[in-house]
C-alpha cells in the first residue's frame, strides 16, 4: 500500500463533526499538519508504529494526535491510532523470608520486571507514559547493582510509572522517600554528626538544577544535613526494608539553604528547591533534548519552561507546548536523533507489526537493548545515558546491526536470562537462540499477491526509514531483491525479502529518528 | 544549556577545529577512504611508543591506596578504615601499599612503578561529572569541547596526503582504541573520535547470509561523498568533495549527524576484521586473573604487540566510589587492580613489548581525608601510578601535610598539577610539541629514563 494513504481520513473527519468534538481534525490546517509530521510525533511520543498507524493519527488532526498521546482522550467517535490493549499489572511483593529477601537481592529477579517493562513497551497504546517512564529512570537514575534489590527497584519504576506525565516537584518529593534511590546514593549513610553528600549534590546537579547552577558547596553541604535521617530500615515482615525517617539519626540544628536559615527537613529540601527558578530551566531543557533535538537554544525552550512555571511544575502542559511548537517539526528536529538503544529495538519491532512475543523473547529483547548500551534499570552512572552520538561505536552500531537484522530474520541474540547479568563480553560470545520472525506476506500484504521488486522497496523504505533513501542505496537494495517475480508468502519470496529487509535496517540511515 | 551535558555533536558541531576548518568532521572521511582503497599515508604504521590510560572511576581513595604509616593525621581522621602499619604492604620507610594489592608492590618492587604524590589542580571540582571532565580535557577552569588525548590525535597525530594538494589528512581511525561501549571524553577530540568496543568478536554483520548480501552491506555502509546521508556516493573515487559548511565554518546539523553516523559505520566496518585478524595473531605470554579488567589488559597487550598503528589505549577499572562499606569494596579494587596491573606487566615483558610501553592511572578526585563511618565523601589530590621499563621507579613529588589546618576543606592538597603529567608524557614518551595539546606549558617531571 501507498503510505500517502488518506482514505479513512474523510470518513474520520464526518465522524468527528458529527459528535461535536473538542479536537477535531479540521482545526489544524493541512499545510500546519503533514502525514510526515504525524510519523515524526510517533516517532518521539511514541515508539513508532506502522503506517496504518500513522494514518490514524494524522487523522486526529495534530492538537487531537497530541492530546491522545498525552491523554489517551479522543473526540467521540474518532478511530483509535494505536490498538487498545490489557497490560498486565506487575506484581511486586516484598518477601517475607530471609531468604526470599537474599534472592531478590540478585540482578536475575530483576528479569521479570525489566520483560513485564518491556512488553508494555511493544504493545501498550499509551507509548508515551513509557517514554517519560525511561526518561525518568535515565534522570532520577538508580541501578540494580548499587541498590541490590529487584523489588525495590521495581518499586521505583511503578514511582516513574505513576508520575510518567504527573508532576515534576511531587516527583521529586517521591523519590526522596524512595528506597531504591536513598540506597544508590548511600542517603541510608547520611547521619546526623557524620552526613554524606551523595544525594544532596546529586540532587541538585543532576536531577533538578544542572552542574554549579544556583547553588553552592555551602548549599550542598547544608542540604545533606537537611537530609539527614530519611533512610531504609527492614524489618522480619520486610526484610528488604522501606523508606522510614529516623529523627534521631536527623540533624535538627538550623541550616541556611539559598540564604534561608530554618531546621530543614528533607521534604523542606525539595520545597526551597523548587523555589529556585532553575528546576524548570533545567527539566524543560532535558525535555527538549530527549524529545525534539540537541542543544536547543534558550528561546526554544521558552515555552516549555513557561508550562512548567505555570502549571507548577505539571509535565504534561510542558510536553503539550513542546509538540505544539513549530520548532519540534522543523528540519532540525527530524531524523536529528539517534535512537537510544530502546527505542531503536522497540521501534524495529512496532514498525514490523511483532505485537506477541513470549517471556524468552522479552528476555531476548532486553539482552539485546543491553549490548547496545543501554542495560535498563542499570545506567552508566548516576548521570544516567549521555544518548546522542555517544550511543554509536563501533561495537554499539554492530549490536544494533545484528539485533535489528535478527528480528526480520527471526534470530535474536542472545537468549539466557542470565545474560543481563553479563558484561558485553560474555553477552557477545551468547548463542542465538530465540526467534521472532517478521511476516513479509502481512507486512506488504496491501501490495497484492505478487508485488514488482520496485514497489515492495519503496513500501519498506516507506515504512522503516519514514523518508526516501539516496537513489545509489535504494539501487543495491533493489538488486539485493533479485530479479525473479516476487510471490508473497511463498518461502522462496519471504527469505528475499528478510534479506533486504536485514540489510535495510543495517544502515546509518536507519539509526536516527 | 547546562554545559556539562555537550554531547560529542556539541564536540563535533561547535569544537573550535586546532587544525585547519577542512579538518573538521567529514574531512575525516578522507582518512577512512584511503584506508578503504590501501592508500595509507602517515601514521598508519607501528607507533614507537604506546600509551595506557586506565581510569579508575569513582574516585579511588589515595590514602588507602599508599599509605603514609608514619603519619598520626592519617590514623586519627580514620579510626575505622585506617590501614594499620603491620598489615599494609612495605614500599619504603614511610610509605606502604594497601594489603590487598599484593599486584601493585610486585610491580614496584621490580623497579617498574612511579608513584606520583597528591595530584590534582587549582579549586578542585568534586562533582563525579565535573571533575571527570576536568582530567579528561585538562580544563580546569572553563567548560572543554575536546578531550587531551583527542586533541593529540588530531593535532600530532595526522599528516599530509602525499598526492596533488598536500592536503592535511586526519589521524588513522585506530590511532586511540577504548575498550568500552562509549567512547571515553578523553579520547573525543575536535574531529577525532576513537575505536570503542568492548570485544572484537562483537565487531562483524551476522546476518548477511551470501556474498552478494556481504557486498549490498559495504555499500550502504559506505558514506556518501558529502557525508550527508542525502549526497551521491562517488563509487570510483572515494576522496570526498568539499563538504557542505553551514555559517561560519560549522557544519549544518543534518550533515553533522549523517557525517558522524556515516562515518562511524565505515570505520567499524574496516576496522572490524583489521582488529580481529590483528589480535588473533598475537598470543598472550602471562596468565590473567579472570577479573574484567584483567581480561581488559590482556587484549590491550595483544593489540600492542599486533601490527596495529594505535598509539593510546583507554581501559576503566569502576567502582572506586566508596562513600560507604569501603573496607570489604576498596579490598576488592585494589586486588582487582594490582594483579591485572601485575599480569600486564609480566606479559608485556614477554612480549618484547614493555620498552615501548607506558600505563599511567588516574581518578576524578581522591576521598576526604576524614572516613564518614564507613567510607568516604568525595576529596581532592590522590596518588596516581605511572608504569614501564622506560620511567624511573620510585616516588615522585611532595605528600603533603595531613595537620587539619592545612587540608584544603578537610581534603589532601594538591601539590603536582595533573597537567605537569600531561605535558611529561606528551613531550618525553609521544614526543609532540605539549602546547599543541595543552594550550600552554607546564613544569615537566623527572619521570623518564633520559
Amino acid at each position: 500500500m501507498s503510505r500517502r494513504n488518506f482514505k479513512i481520513l474523510p470518513i474520520l473527519a464526518v465522524l468527528s463533526c458529527l459528535a461535536g468534538p473538542v479536537w477535531a481534525a479540521g482545526n489544524d490546517a493541512a499545510a500546519d499538519w503533514s502525514r510526515d509530521d504525524a510519523a515524526h510525533l510517533l516517532r518521539r511520543a511514541g515508539f513508532s508504529g506502522t503506517p496504518e498507524d500513522i494514518n490514524r493519527l494524522h487523522a486526529l488532526g495534530k492538537r487531537a494526535a497530541v492530546e491522545y498521546l498525552i491523554t489517551g482522550q479522543l473526540a467521540k467517535g474518532a478511530a483509535a491510532p494505536l490498538e487498545k490493549v490489557d497490560l498486565p499489572a506487575l506484581q511486586v511483593q516484598a518477601p517475607a523470608a530471609a531468604a526470599a529477601a537474599q534472592a531478590a537481592k540478585k540482578a536475575a529477579a530483576l528479569v521479570p520486571v525489566r520483560d513485564w517493562w518491556v512488553d508494555r513497551m511493544i504493545r501498550t497504546d499509551r507509548p508515551l507514559e513509557e517514554k517519560m517512564t525511561l526518561f525518568w529512570h535515565g534522570l532520577f537514575t538508580s541501578g540494580i547493582r548499587e541498590v541490590k534489590s529487584a523489588d525495590q527497584m521495581a518499586e521505583q519504576n511503578q514511582l516513574f510509572h505513576t508520575y510518567a506525565l504527573g508532576n515534576y516537584k511531587v516527583l521529586a518529593h517521591q523519590i526522596l522517600h524512595d528506597p531504591a534511590m536513598l540506597k544508590y546514593l548511600n542517603n541510608n549513610q547520611n547521619l546526623r554528626g557524620r552526613p554524606n553528600e551523595n544525594l544532596a549534590r546529586e540532587l541538585c546537579e543532576l536531577f533538578t538544577m544542572g552542574e554549579g547552577k544556583g547553588y553552592t558547596e555551602k548549599d550542598i553541604a547544608e542540604i545533606a544535613r537537611a537530609l539527614t535521617g530519611a533512610t531504609v530500615r527492614g524489618g522480619v515482615k520486610n526484610p528488604q526494608g522501606a523508606y522510614v525517617f529516623l529523627p534521631a539519626k536527623h540533624d535538627a540544628t538550623p541550616k541556611t539553604i539559598f540564604g534561608k536559615t530554618g531546621n530543614f527537613k528533607p521534604d523542606d529540601v525539595v520545597d526551597l528547591i523548587f523555589d529556585q527558578p532553575e528546576p524548570a530551566n533545567y527539566l524543560a531543557r532535558k525535555l527538549w533534548e530527549f524529545y525534539a533535538f540537541p542543544s536547543p537554544t534558550d528561546a526554544d525552550i521558552a515555552p516549555v519552561v513557561a508550562a512548567l512555571r505555570d502549571s507548577h511544575y505539571e509535565v504534561a502542559p510542558a510536553l503539550r507546548a513542546m509538540f505544539v511548537s513549530p520548532g519540534f517539526y522543523s528540519d532540525k528536529a527530524k531524523f536529528a536523533i539517534i535512537k537510544s538503544p530502546t527505542d531503536q529495538l522497540i521501534e524495529t519491532i512496532r514498525q514490523l507489526g511483532i505485537s506477541t512475543t513470549t517471556p524468552q523473547q522479552l528476555t531476548a529483547v532486553c539482552a539485546a537493548i543491553g549490548a547496545c548500551g543501554q542495560t535498563l534499570f542499570q545506567p552508566p552512572n548516576v548521570r544516567g545515558w549521555p544518548g546522542g552520538d555517544d550511543w554509536i561505536t563501533a561495537a554499539t552500531l554492530y549490536a544494533r546491526y545484528n539485533n535489528a537484522a535478527a528480528l526480520v530474520d527471526g534470530s535474536i541474540q542472545p537468549a539466557a536470562a542470565a545474560a543481563n547479568n553479563k558484561s558485553p563480553r560474555a553477552v557477545a560470545d551468547e548463542p542465538r537462540r530465540i526467534t521472532i520472525a517478521s511476516q513479509p506476506a502481512k507486512m506488504f500484504a496491501d501490495l497484492g499477491p505478487s508485488p514488482t521488486a520496485e514497489e515492495l522497496l519503496d513500501a519498506a523504505i516507506d515504512r522503516f526509514l519514514e523518508r526516501p533513501l539516496h537513489p545509489v542505496k535504494r539501487k543495491v537494495l533493489l538488486d539485493s531483491l533479485g530479479s525473479a517475480p516476487l510471490r508473497l508468502g511463498t518461502a522462496e519470496t519471504d527469505a528475499r525479502i528478510r534479506q533486504m529487509l536485514a540489510l535495510l535496517l543495517s544502515t546509518p540511515e536507519y539509526q536516527v529518528e | 544549556m547546562n554545559d556539562i551535558f555537550f554531547s560529542r555533536r556539541h564536540f563535533l558541531s561547535r569544537g573550535v577545529p586546532l587544525l585547519s576548518v577542512a579538518a573538521t568532521v567529514p574531512a575525516f572521511l578522507d582518512r577512512s577512504a584511503f584506508a578503504l582503497a590501501g592508500d595509507n599515508p602517515n601514521n598508519a604504521k607501528k607507533a614507537d611508543h604506546v600509551l595506557v590510560v586506565v581510569q579508575l572511576a569513582g574516585g579511588n581513595d589515595g590514602l588507602n591506596t599508599i599509605i603514609p604509616v608514619t603519619n598520626d593525621e592519617y590514623y586519627k581522621a580514620r579510626p575505622t578504615i585506617g590501614i594499620a602499619k603491620e598489615n599494609a604492604l612495605r614500599l619504603n620507610d614511610e610509605f606502604s601499599t594497601h594489603p590487598s594489592a599484593v599486584g601493585l608492590k610486585k610491580v614496584f618492587d621490580a623497579g617498574y612503578l612511579s608513584i606520583l604524590h597528591a595530584v590534582a589542580y587549582p579549586n578542585p571540582n568534586r562533582s563525579h561529572f565535573r571533575a571527570t571532565d576536568i582530567w579528561t580535557t585538562a580544563e580546569p577552569e572553563k567548560v572543554a569541547k575536546s578531550g587531551w588525548i583527542g586533541r593529540y590525535c588530531d593535532a600530532c597525530c595526522s599528516g599530509e596526503d602525499p598526492g596533488p594538494g598536500h592536503k592535511r589528512v586526519p589521524p588513522d581511525p585506530a590511532t586511540a582504541i577504548a575498550l568500552d561501549l562509549e567512547p571515553p571524553t578523553a579520547m573525543i577530540g575536535p574531529s577525532y573520535v576513537p575505536l570503542s568496543f568492548r570485544s572484537p568478536q562483537n565487531l562483524g554483520f551476522h546476518e548477511a547470509k551470501t556474498d552478494q548480501a556481504k557486498a549490498a552491506f559495504e555499500k550502504l555502509n559506505t558514506p556518501n561523498s558529502s557525508g550527508g546521508m542525502m549526497d551521491a556516493i562517488d563509487d570510483d573515487d572515494h576522496r570526498p568533495p568539499a563538504i557542505p559548511m553551514g555559517v561560519n565554518g560549522s557544519l549544518t546539523q543534518d550533515a553533522d549527524a549523517a557525517a558522524f553516523l556515516q562515518r562511524s559505520a565505515l570505520n567499524a566496518r574496516l576496522y572490524a576484521d583489521r582488529i580481529r585478524k590483528s589480535t588473533a595473531a598475537v598470543a598472550n605470554k602471562a596468565t590473567y586473573p579472570a577479573t574484567e579488567f584483567a581480561q581488559d589488559l590482556k587484549l590491550v597487550a595483544q593489540m600492542i604487540a599486533s601490527d596495529l598503528p594505535t598509539r593510546v589505549f583507554y581501559v576503566k577499572l569502576g567502582g572506586f566510589d566508596t562513600h560507604s562499606g569501603q573496607i570489604a569494596r576498596h579490598d576488592k579494587l585494589m586486588a582487582e587492580m594490582g594483579d591485572g596491573l601485575a599480569a600486564f606487566v609480566d606479559d608485556l615483558k614477554a612480549l618484547g613489548q614493555l620498552d615501548r610501553t607506558t600505563l599511567m592511572t588516574f581518578s576524578e578526585f581522591g576521598r576526604r581525608v576524614h572516613e564518614n563511618g564507613s567510607g568516604t565523601d568525595h576529596g581532592e589530590a590522590a596518588p596516581l601510578f605511572v608504569i614501564g621499563a622506560r620511567i624511573k621507579p620510585g616516588f615522585l613529588g611532595t605528600f603533603p601535610s595531613l595537620d587539619p589546618a592545612k587540608l584544603h576543606r578537610g581534603d589532601v592538597p594538591y601539590t603536582t598539577d595533573f597537567r605537569s603529567l600531561y605535558a611529561t608524557i606528551l613531550h618525553d614518551w609521544l614526543a609532540v610539541d605539549e602546547t599543541k595539546v595543552l594550550g600552554q606549558q607546564f613544569k615537566k617531571l623527572d619521570l623518564f629514563k633520559a
